[in-house]
């Protein structure tokens, strides 16, 4: 980390640092660089904190990383490890990796994390911070916590079709990562909800296993990359219908057998044999618990200046939750990158 | 604890999915001992789809009581064994 820190800023970094480190044990112990400490975490208590970071996606364990080399006692709170990225069955140009796969670099990002034994590590959703004073309480399913500043890095969640069986046959043929459940379905019809990038990807990660792969797309034309496009024509294995949604989807108690289709513009109405459903069609910013704290945009994002900060002292966000534009694994990475730094620097100034 | 050593449970996972992961390293962490059945294995696939009707990853089964998905059931999972986090 130390070399990504320009020359022009070391100064002012390591008057953080020791600020910071000295905060850090008059707060718990006599560990004098927690750094060389592991086995312990710098938390005031089990219940509080110097700092929050909500989602261990790769901006969560990104501001992890450097809220632990800029020594600010710091817990993460998650539900999962990875996120979206975790997700992903082949990753290109994070750099230093031509491809790899998603299960792949998130384990790299964990293993990193976890060299850090200072951060302390605890598994939960939070479901609503507000604030206390100028200090913020996570209110969580695992208990509360109380800290002086929160970088909400909570990722996104698979938006669903919202049609009939959607629930009823989940984990029945219903499955929203073709990573994990593309495997149960070798010599199997599937159908791909969504025309996107990640649809198509799946589409290609199935093509070596599936029997027939049917993609569906409500516009006219998929939005695809034209690089995945020509991937999936290879073969000939996929359809792609495009002006067509699903209405529901249909099984025989088992699992399920097939799904309605209807055409957006005529009206037509057909049905699909197909064992497996995979629903590609987006996802949405997990920004409800801090509702009441941030300015969001029309599509429910976080808004955050270019120092991530949102629009309450000491609440950062960073990642795919944002308004940031490129929801890309290494934007994330970088955004929480700079939220770390923001909230180390705000720490420093709030006192 | 004590309840967990007494429970009868299985992980169907793939080396692929991202919560498969996230469930072994949880059962470890805790110290419960788990049967790892890959569906990678022919039965053991056949024993998802067949026995318990399901076509996802990780499918956890607690005595007879099935999961699908670790971190979306982690209090139901924590709960059918008898442990805290």
């Amino acid at each position: 980390m130390r070399g990504e820190v320009g020359p022009g800023k070391q100064g002012h970094l390591s008057h953080t640092l020791t600020r910071l480190a000295a905060q850090a044990t008059g707060a718990r112990s006599t560990c004098l660089d927690r750094m060389i400490c592991p086995g312990e975490h710098g938390c005031v208590s089990d219940r509080a904190c110097q700092v929050a970071v909500v989602g261990a996606g790769p901006a969560g364990m990104t501001a992890g990383v450097y809220l632990a080399r800029a020594a600010v006692p710091t817990v993460v709170i998650t539900q999962d490890i990875g996120g979206q990225a975790a997700w992903g069955p082949e990753i290109e140009n994070y750099l230093g990796f031509r491809f790899i796969s998603g299960v792949e670099l998130v384990n790299k990002f964990y293993e990193h994390l976890s060299q850090f034994p200072q951060i302390r590590q605890e598994f939960g959703r939070v479901q609503r911070v507000r604030q206390e004073g100028n200090d913020f309480v996570l209110e969580s399913d695992a208990g509360e916590w109380h800290t002086q500043a929160v970088i909400w890095a909570a990722g996104r969640s698979p938006r669903k079709l919202g049609v009939p069986g959607e629930t009823e046959y989940l984990g029945r043929g219903v499955s929203y990562c073709s990573t994990c459940d593309g495997p149960l379905f070798a010599g199997k019809r599937v159908v791909i909800a969504g025309g996107g990038n990640a649809g198509f990807a799946s589409a290609v990660h199935l093509k070596d296993v599936a029997q027939a792969i049917t993609v569906l797309e409500v516009r006219d034309e998929v939005a695809a990359d034209a690089a995945y496009q020509r991937r999936l024509a290879e073969g000939g294995k996929a359809q792609v219908l495009t002006g067509t949604r699903i209405t529901a989807i249909h099984g025989n108690g088992g699992g399920v057998a097939g799904v309605s289709i209807e055409n957006v513009h005529t009206g037509e109405k057909r049905e699909l044999d197909t064992q497996g459903v995979f629903v590609e069609i987006g996802s949405l910013p997990n920004s409800e618990p801090v509702v009441d704290l941030v300015e969001l945009n029309a599509v429910r994002e976080i808004m955050i200046n270019c120092r991530t900060e949102t629009r309450t002292p000491g609440l950062f966000a960073a990642g795919d939750v944002t308004d940031v534009p490129s929801k890309q694994i290494i934007v994330a990475a970088g955004e929480g990158a700079k939220a770390a730094l923001a909230a180390a620097d705000y720490l420093v100034r709030k006192d | 604890m004590a309840e967990a050593a007494t429970k009868t449970v299985k992980l169907f996972s793939l080396p692929t999915c991202p919560d498969c992961i996230q469930a072994k390293r949880w059962l470890q962490a805790k110290g419960i001992a788990f049967e790892d059945k890959s569906v990678e294995t022919p039965q053991n696939l056949e024993e998802l789809r067949n026995t318990y009707h399901r076509m996802a990853v990780p499918t956890l089964v607690i005595d007879g009581q099935v999961f699908v998905g670790f971190t979306n059931n982690r209090a139901k999972i924590m709960e059918a064994l008898g442990v805290g986090e």
